[in-house]
């Protein structure tokens, strides 16, 4: 059936203390990055708002408000990611698991390394990318535009720090809280 | 290489099986999408796989996701909904199983608000159904009607799924959401008719007297009415601005986040904190949303790349088949695996896959898209994994799976009998678009 994995917490008790100490910079980085998605989200709203606004009521419709709505769209999903990916929160169908219950938790676990090694290997096509973009000087294909390699940065973010919450969850967290989303 | 219908049953196989391990739905696209792409194209392909994350997560038809999802958030964390609940109590008149139609208009507008199915039966299971079963209303029919009245949020505008459907299936959004509503408005008029003759037929399964409190002045009518009125502002700003050609859908969105606040604020549960609140938790469901969405992009793209979809297509056709056999066909599928599956999954698994077949039978892509969507939204409500019934097992303490699932099964086959009166009826979907 569909679930949510994870018990949505993280208990951080392994590890010595400069590991927990990396894995709390981890955190507060991610939690900032949660704040930018959320930020981001209420921005398109606002800049909707004000589209629609001055397009209707003042005859004067913006250049940007579509570009920068979609870049913010971007960034809102990458940069929140990995706080999903902390709190439990993806999609998962955990039909096998649930049928055998003896080896249910070995199951998720390797899930969740097998899940790491493709984000982090999404994340690797991805800097790659990123540096192309760079060297090449490559610009977004809309009216307003921007470096590309500065919204595919949050892609490859988004990936690598996904790829390394799912080894913590792995690792850390005993996945017995699973639930209904 | 493997290719045609072959590489169609590979992946969509081993996309199934990763699935079933556990795997995140996004993990399992993400892992079949770069074998692939490395087996078939090499590294040089990698470029098309980073380019596919992009694409998808600045298409501007997806924004629509999150603003609606925020929309319903900032109704429900406002208790905005709470105004609604009392004041259709109040103006649902003194009919036998008075219960019964209050539980499915109830749940029907909940679900117009929050477009999520599930949500809908694991509130009402905690707060109607208790209450109900008190009173001595039938169990299993008022656990169905909960069910029903849930699962049609994906169907009644404004819906995420829809959003979906029409970025996927390459169909004007906005015709597709406004096709939901007489749809929507007919099958809870089906499920009311059904609980008035069951309740005609069989008097005990609705107590007599069973509400004193539903003796309300007219006065009383006239405020809870009046209460509602807000909400006609969150209505106009989604459902008007798009049938009047004003908006887009996305900027109709961001509006009906506006109208929601607005409404939060004529009610008084306007406050930063839940504003903030709203937005942190839209940020993540549409992040889960949408990062599926990214990671699969590439598979449909790789479906056309090894001919599977072309393969699929020349299959399909050449069975020779009149439309209905076909129509049949192409629905059954997606009704079983949406049982075992998420339907955002599903979509994605089988709208690349249907698209060509769709263009070739020369189907109305509205009304067939519409049938599609009501089909999968069934699937989640039919036992035995159907998965808005174990959100409203979760609420309902009293209730076994078992109770559950026979609950549900009457109302299943209301959904096709409505199905069935859609094929037939194909204007009930068509009229409205048509007038955009």
């Amino acid at each position: 059936m569909r679930r949510t994995l994870g018990s949505g917490a993280f208990h951080d008790t392994w590890g010595s203390m400069p590991m927990r100490r990396i894995l709390r910079a981890q955190d507060a980085l991610t939690w900032a990055g949660f704040i930018l998605g959320a930020t981001a989200l209420g921005a398109i709203v606002a800049i909707y708002a004000f589209e629609v606004i001055s397009r209707y009521a003042f005859g004067a419709p913006t250049m940007w408000a579509s570009d920068f709505v979609s870049f913010l769209l971007l960034i809102s999903v990458f940069a929140t990611a990995p706080w999903l990916t902390r709190d439990g929160g993806h999609v998962a169908v955990t039909i096998l698991p649930d049928l055998l219950p003896p080896i249910r938790d070995a199951m998720l676990m390797t899930g969740y390394l097998v899940a790491a090694g493709v984000c982090l290997w999404a994340g690797w096509i991805c800097l790659g990318e990123n540096m192309r973009l760079f060297e090449r000087g490559t610009s977004t294909l809309t009216t307003i535009r921007i470096p590309k390699w500065i919204l595919s940065a949050f892609i490859t973010y988004g990936f690598v720090n996904t790829g390394l919450y799912f080894i913590r969850l792995a690792f850390i967290s005993t996945p017995t809280g699973t639930q209904h989303d | 290489m493997i290719e045609g219908i072959e590489a169609v049953l590979v992946g969509v196989g081993m996309l199934l099986l990763l699935m079933a391990t556990g795997l995140p739905v996004f993990a399992a696209f993400l892992l079949i999408n770069l074998l692939a792409v490395a087996v078939i194209m090499g590294p040089a392909g990698y470029g098309m796989f980073a380019n596919s994350l992009y694409e998808t997560t600045t298409t501007q038809s997806l924004v629509t996701i999150p603003l609606f999802i925020l929309m319903g958030e900032i109704l429900f964390r406002s208790n905005s909904v709470e105004v609604l609940f009392r004041s259709i109590d109040t103006l649902v008149g003194r009919v036998r199983g008075r219960q019964y139609v209050l539980s499915i208009l109830l749940a029907t507008v909940f679900s117009t608000l929050s477009g999520a199915a599930m949500g809908v039966a694991a509130m009402l299971g905690r707060s109607l159904l208790p209450g109900m079963v008190a009173r001595g209303y039938d169990a299993r029919l008022s656990a169905g009607t909960i069910l029903a009245g849930a699962s049609l949020a994906p169907l009644i505008p404004p819906s995420v799924l829809a959003i979906i459907i029409g970025t996927l299936a390459g169909v004007s959004i906005a015709g597709l959401l406004i096709a939901g509503i007489l749809p929507g408005l007919m099958f809870a008029s089906i499920f009311l008719a059904y609980c008035f003759i069951r309740t005609w037929l069989n008097p005990s399964l609705a107590p007599e007297e069973d509400d004193t409190d539903a003796r309300f002045t007219m006065r009383q009518k006239l405020w809870a009415l009046l209460r509602m009125v807000p909400f006609s502002i969150i209505i106009l700003s989604v459902m008007g601005l798009i049938l009047m050609g004003i908006a887009t859908p996305t900027e109709a969105g961001a509006m009906g986040v506006i109208g929601s606040l607005v409404t939060a604020a004529i009610y008084r549960n306007l406050s930063l904190r839940m504003i903030g609140e709203a937005l942190a938790s839209s940020a993540k469901v549409s992040a889960m949303i949408l990062i599926i969405m990214a990671s699969s992009k590439l598979f449909s793209q790789l479906l056309a790349f090894t001919g599977g979809a072309t393969a699929m297509t020349e299959w399909v056709v050449g069975l020779d088949q009149s439309r209905w056999v076909m129509l049949l066909l192409l629905m059954v599928l997606p009704f079983l695996l949406c049982m075992f599956i998420d339907q955002i999954a599903l979509m994605l698994i089988v709208i690349p896959i249907y698209l060509p077949i769709i263009a070739e039978l020369q189907f109305d892509p509205i009304w067939f898209w519409l049938l599609f969507l009501v089909n999968i939204t069934v699937g989640g409500m039919t036992p035995p994994f159907g998965y808005t019934l174990f959100a409203l097992k979760s609420a309902w303490h009293g209730g076994s799976l078992g109770d559950v699932f026979q609950a549900a099964w009457p109302f299943v086959l209301l959904y096709i009998l409505g199905m069935i009166i859609l094929a037939l009826v194909p204007g009930l979907t068509t009229i409205l678009p048509s007038m955009i």
